[in-house]
């Protein structure tokens, strides 16, 4: 394929030129639909984060002290297999809460530095049969007086709440993002079959004297895929301030949550997929407008 | 060089564009292309350049079969034919000389070798001096010898002149006439059709008359009529 690099940035910014409204326009309604499927997955991340000990329909939890003797765990154990009220449980040992606390905190070196596997509390992570708070509030308190037993805690209404909330905050990122992108998409679609129009005389001379399908379609092709890139990058910072807002939501105004935020290499994974959906959309819209109104 | 063989075009609700015409053009001919409005003149000349494919028949251009060309060879065939048109196709936003520049752009000619053939062609077509204006600012002659310097800088074996005079008075369309003898006489063939009887019965080429899509007549050093 015979093509230079200086051509094709000269037909681009031409082409930018040439209507740089319809340009920005298509430009920001992608940025602003990615943002949205992006918030979203913010989202999503920082609540899974910040729930991963709740997940599973987990109700209540019953910590055992660092130093609980093996007896008094094998005693927890087989009052909750003898209780018909509880579905199922899992045991979590030091080593494993270590792994997850290590995981929980991956982005604060200070927190996670403090702790060993030694000191990290094993835990009974238990399904009831019935979720309901009261029922779930009693059968915790049949495990707080037990020996060896240093804490119980119950998934509160407001966790469940927050899932709910966050859910559907979630559910309607996805629906507006996903709607937005159906119109960044026709937008590109007619981005090009503007461009298209408008370049229709040099087209036909192109097609003249023997220019490769490539070289002709190359240009129309690269201000689509321009556009969704664009589009995707320049969502970062907003997916950025996102993020550090709703950390401080977890931080001061929720309270329940000591660290909601999406971790940092989560987020740069969002931003990357936004970034390549981007692409992907301005390919796939000007792929489609070329094989409808470029003739070659 | 060009060979139609039993070849028939038929576009939709039965309008017969050609119908089983068999012809041969030697390589280096001038062949004029008569025959009135609707007889099928523009369909030869575009099966030739595979911008359309007959519905039957076969179309041999430099020895090949243009029907078993794949679509991404057909650009290759294109670089080596040449087309004027009535109405030019200049592109109104490139001077002369870019214009010319531009054919050799498309298909990855080096800078160094358009920067020598496009004053070269300009020369011949004597342009020289106006390779920098653009196309508004020329006569209709002088687009016209813009489209043919176009056409010919890539020297193709085949040049296809669908109606080049028919926006231009007699005065003009003689020095196109002339232009395009001189190209020939360079052994390029040149098909082209054509409406302008005087310009037919002066030249006393080839003549291939087409009627209602038949071939009516070819005839060696012929006239309109």
């Amino acid at each position: 394929m015979n093509f230079r690099i200086g051509n094709l940035g000269r037909e681009l910014s031409y082409s930018i030129r040439r209507s740089p409204s319809l340009f920005i326009g298509t430009l920001v309604t992608i940025l602003i639909s990615l943002t949205f499927l992006g918030g979203g997955l913010v989202v999503r991340e920082a609540v899974n984060q910040a729930t991963e000990r709740w997940q599973d329909d987990v109700e209540f939890i019953v910590f055992m002290n660092p130093e609980a003797s093996p007896a008094e765990i094998n005693a927890i154990s087989s009052k909750l297999d003898a209780n018909p009220e509880i579905e199922r449980h899992n045991y979590v040992n030091k080593e494993a809460a270590f792994e997850e606390f290590q995981n929980i905190f991956r982005d604060s070196e200070q927190i996670r530095d403090i702790v060993s596997a030694e000191e990290m509390p094993p835990s009974f992570r238990i399904v009831p049969q019935n979720p309901d708070s009261e029922v779930v509030e009693e059968l915790a308190d049949q495990f707080r007086a037990d020996p060896g037993v240093f804490e119980v805690v119950a998934a509160v209404d407001t966790i469940r709440q927050i899932e709910n909330v966050t859910n559907s905050i979630n559910w309607v990122f996805t629906v507006v993002g996903l709607l937005l992108l159906v119109s960044a998409l026709l937008l590109v679609y007619n981005t090009i079959r503007t461009t298209i129009f408008a370049r229709r005389r040099e087209v036909e001379v192109m097609r003249l004297v023997g220019a490769s399908n490539w070289y002709i379609r190359v240009p129309f092709m690269a201000e689509g895929v321009l556009q969704g890139l664009l589009g995707g990058l320049l969502t970062l910072p907003f997916l950025w301030r996102w993020n550090t807002f709703l950390s401080r939501l977890g931080g001061d105004g929720l309270a329940l949550f000591d660290n909601l935020e999406a971790p940092r290499a989560d987020m740069m994974l969002i931003w990357l997929g936004m970034t390549a959906l981007g692409v992907l959309i301005g390919a796939i819209a000007s792929t489609v407008a070329l094989s409808r109104f470029l003739d070659v | 060089m060009i060979k139609l063989e039993n070849v028939s075009k038929i576009y939709k609700g039965d309008v017969a564009a050609l119908r089983n015409i068999t012809c041969e053009i030697q390589k280096g001919e001038f062949v004029f292309l008569v025959g009135p409005s609707g007889s099928g003149k523009s369909t030869f000349m575009r099966l030739l350049n595979k911008e359309e494919n007959p519905d039957s028949g076969i179309v041999y251009v430099a020895g090949k079969d243009i029907g078993r060309l794949s679509g991404w060879r057909v650009p290759f065939l294109r670089r080596n034919i040449g087309a004027i048109f009535q109405d030019f196709k200049l592109l109104d936003n490139r001077t002369v000389s870019q214009n010319v520049a531009f054919a050799l752009e498309v298909i990855g000619r080096p800078r160094h070798v358009i920067s020598t053939q496009v004053p070269a062609i300009l020369e011949l077509v004597g342009l020289s001096k106006k390779a920098d204006n653009y196309p508004e600012e020329l006569s209709g002659g002088e687009q016209q010898r813009v489209s043919i310097a176009r056409a010919f800088v890539n020297r193709p074996l085949i040049l296809l002149a669908d109606e080049p005079t028919g926006n231009l008075d007699p005065a003009t369309s003689v020095g196109i006439m002339k232009l395009l003898d001189r190209i020939n006489k360079t052994g390029t063939t040149v098909v082209m059709a054509t409406h302008d009887r005087g310009i037919v019965d002066h030249m006393r080429k080839r003549v291939i008359e087409l009627d209602h899509g038949h071939l009516a007549r070819d005839q060696a050093r012929g006239v309109y009529e």
